[in-house]
Formats: C-alpha cells, structure tokens, sequence
C-alpha cells in the first residue's frame, strides 16, 4: 500500500522525473516491486504514461499523416498483452518506448505499403495550431521549420532526436530502446543534430 | 576512426556531460578538423524541440477507449500457462484412471465372496436347463 502511494507521489513530479518511476518503486518499494504486474502498471500510471508515449509518437509521424493518437493506442494495447514479456532490466518507460518505436516502423511500413511512399501532410500541423496561438510569430515559425526538419530525416536519426533531445533520455536508454552501443548512440546523435540543423537552413532558419 | 571519437565527443560537450578540462582539450583538437568545428559552433545553438511538440493532456475519450480495450482483452486473454497446466493435469487423470483399473482387477476376493458368486451362477445354470427342457413341450402343444 505504501509502496503505491509512493508512486502516485511520484508521478505528481512534473517532466522527466516520472519516467524512472519503475526504478523509483525499486528502490522505495524493494521487494513490493516483485508483486506489482506490468499490467496493473500500466492501468495504474496510464494518465502519466500516455501524453509521453503521445508526444514522442506525433514527432515520429509528424508530416506522414498518420494518426498519433490510433499509434498509441495500438502501443499501450500491445504493451498489455505483452506484459509477461517485461523482464524488469530496463524501466517500463524504456520498454513501453521500444514498443511504441516498432509499433510506428510498422505503421509507416503499412503506410508505404499503401501509398508508395510516406506523404506529407497538413494535418499534423492542425495538432499545435491551438498551443501555438500563444506564442509569439517567431516561436511559432521555428516551431514550424523543426517539425518540417525533423519529418525529412531518416527515421533512425528521427528517432535518436526524439529520445534523446524531446524525451530527455540518457544514452544507455537509448542504446537500450534502439539496439545500439553507446558510443553508436552518441555518433549518430552527432549526425542526427547535424542534419536537423542542416534541414532548417535549408527551410528558412537563420540561426 | 578519429572523427568517430570527435562526433562522440561534440555530442557529449553538446550534452554538457564534459568537464572543463575535456571542453578545452576538444576544442583544440578541433582546430585541426575545421568542418567538425564548424558544426560544433552550428549545434552551440540547439532548437527546443520541446516546444515544436508540447505535452498535450490525453484526451479523455481516447483514454476512455483504451481503458475499455484493455478490460475487453483482460476477459478474453487466459494467462499463457494454462494450457501447460491443463495439459498436466490431463495426463495425471489419464494415469490416475489406468492405476485405478489396474487395481479392480487384480484385487483378490475372499472364500465367502466366491462361493456366493459360485451359488448364484449354479442357480442360474438350474434355471437355464429347466427353461431348455419346456422348450419340446411347448413345440407339441402347437405353441410359438
């Protein structure tokens, strides 16, 4: 009992805080970790789950028009049924993540298989009209030129960008989700950073 | 090989996980790379992404829908070492009947027993022979 009130307390910690919450309930909770199911979990923390896995999925299909909020869906549903497959050597956010980074290779695939190709799309850009509205213009505009920036690079790149710098995961996480030593990791993310730069010269972005 | 090393060491100095010392060691390493030093300067200026993709509140209905697609799964998925379980305990019947069997008929009977199962099969022998004998009557009297 008192091991989950301390992961409520937990996830009431706003950003990043709350993603090592599975290693927080080790360490707080000890042994009452070995009772806790992925699966009540993931029913548990769902509200502070979600808008993580939500936000890291939009930036991946950004400009594919693909639907963030069905990816998700299938991600958390795929999560759950695949619950006994949690080992408990990386946190349930780094595996949640793996899922959801192949439940999107997928969709892509789909999508490719489709279409031809992965379009571009408006629609993902009527998702931030709301947030932006408050913005000031050059905020807004920069705002723009990244997203457009971050939907031309490889999707290996795409996705170092989007656990490293949206995310704010460290390198062995990373190297954890994406199968990659770190040094790979840290490399890549050199060229990863470099060509999202790169893209938003060539968009209009004066640095 | 040494251009690996220096993108690994951009990205960290990027990161800020280098101390003072490895900061000033890279960047007089890099006025041998000009390009690798340039980029260097390009990232100095990193774009907040965090505020290109801001973290929206789930929307109740799409929270909703997977709350119910969850219990949905939980009433039809059975946990993946039942049939293991099942199968188990399938072959412990099986061999628990055959054991059971076994044991019925290679039981031994007792003197009391046997000579009552004995009794019974002489009367219905006497019965049997007496039924046989009307049979010859019942052709002359003209009967079927």
């Amino acid at each position: 009992m008192e091991a989950v009130l301390r992961l409520e307390e937990t996830i009431q910690i706003p950003d990043f805080s709350f993603v090592m919450h599975a290693v927080n309930m080790q360490s707080v909770a000890g042994s009452e970790t070995e009772t806790t199911s992925p699966e009540k979990l993931l029913k548990d923390n769902l509200e502070a789950y979600y808008p993580r896995i939500y936000r890291a999925v939009a930036a991946y299909t950004n400009g594919t028009g693909l639907d963030p909020a069905d990816i998700t869906q299938d991600t958390f549903l795929k999560a759950f049924r695949k619950a006994d497959t949690f080992q408990g050597s990386s946190s349930v956010y780094t595996w949640l993540f793996r899922i959801a980074r192949n439940t999107c290779i997928d969709a892509m695939r789909k999508l490719k298989s489709v279409t031809g190709t992965v379009i571009d799309s408006n629609f993902d850009e009527r998702l931030y009209e709301q947030e932006s509205e408050q913005e000031p213009f050059e905020q807004r505009e920069e705002n723009k030129l990244l997203r457009q920036a971050l939907s031309l690079l490889d999707e290996e790149l795409k996705m170092l960008i989007i656990l490293k710098d949206l995310q704010g995961m460290k390198y062995h996480e990373i190297s954890e989700v994406m199968d990659l030593n770190e040094g790979t990791v840290k490399s890549r993310l050199f060229r990863a950073r470099l060509q999202l730069k790169q893209e938003m010269i060539k968009l209009g972005y004066r640095p | 090989m040494k251009e690996e090393y220096l993108h690994i060491k951009i990205t960290e100095a990027i990161d800020g996980t280098l101390s003072s010392y490895e900061l000033k060691q890279l960047e007089a390493e890099l006025e041998k790379y000009p390009e690798l030093k340039e980029a260097h300067e390009l990232l100095k200026d990193k774009p907040d992404i965090k505020q290109a993709f801001p973290l929206t509140e789930p929307d109740p209905h799409d929270l909703n829908k997977l709350r119910d697609k969850m219990l949905e799964e939980t009433g039809y998925v059975y946990p993946q070492w039942l049939p293991a379980y099942l199968t188990a305990a399938a072959v412990v019947l099986i061999v628990l009947a055959g054991i059971i069997r076994f044991e019925v008929r290679t039981a031994p009977v007792d003197d009391a027993q046997a000579h009552e199962w004995l009794h019974e099969s002489n009367e219905l022998l006497a019965w049997n022979e007496s039924d046989f004998i009307l049979l010859p009557e019942l052709e002359e009297n003209g009967q079927d």
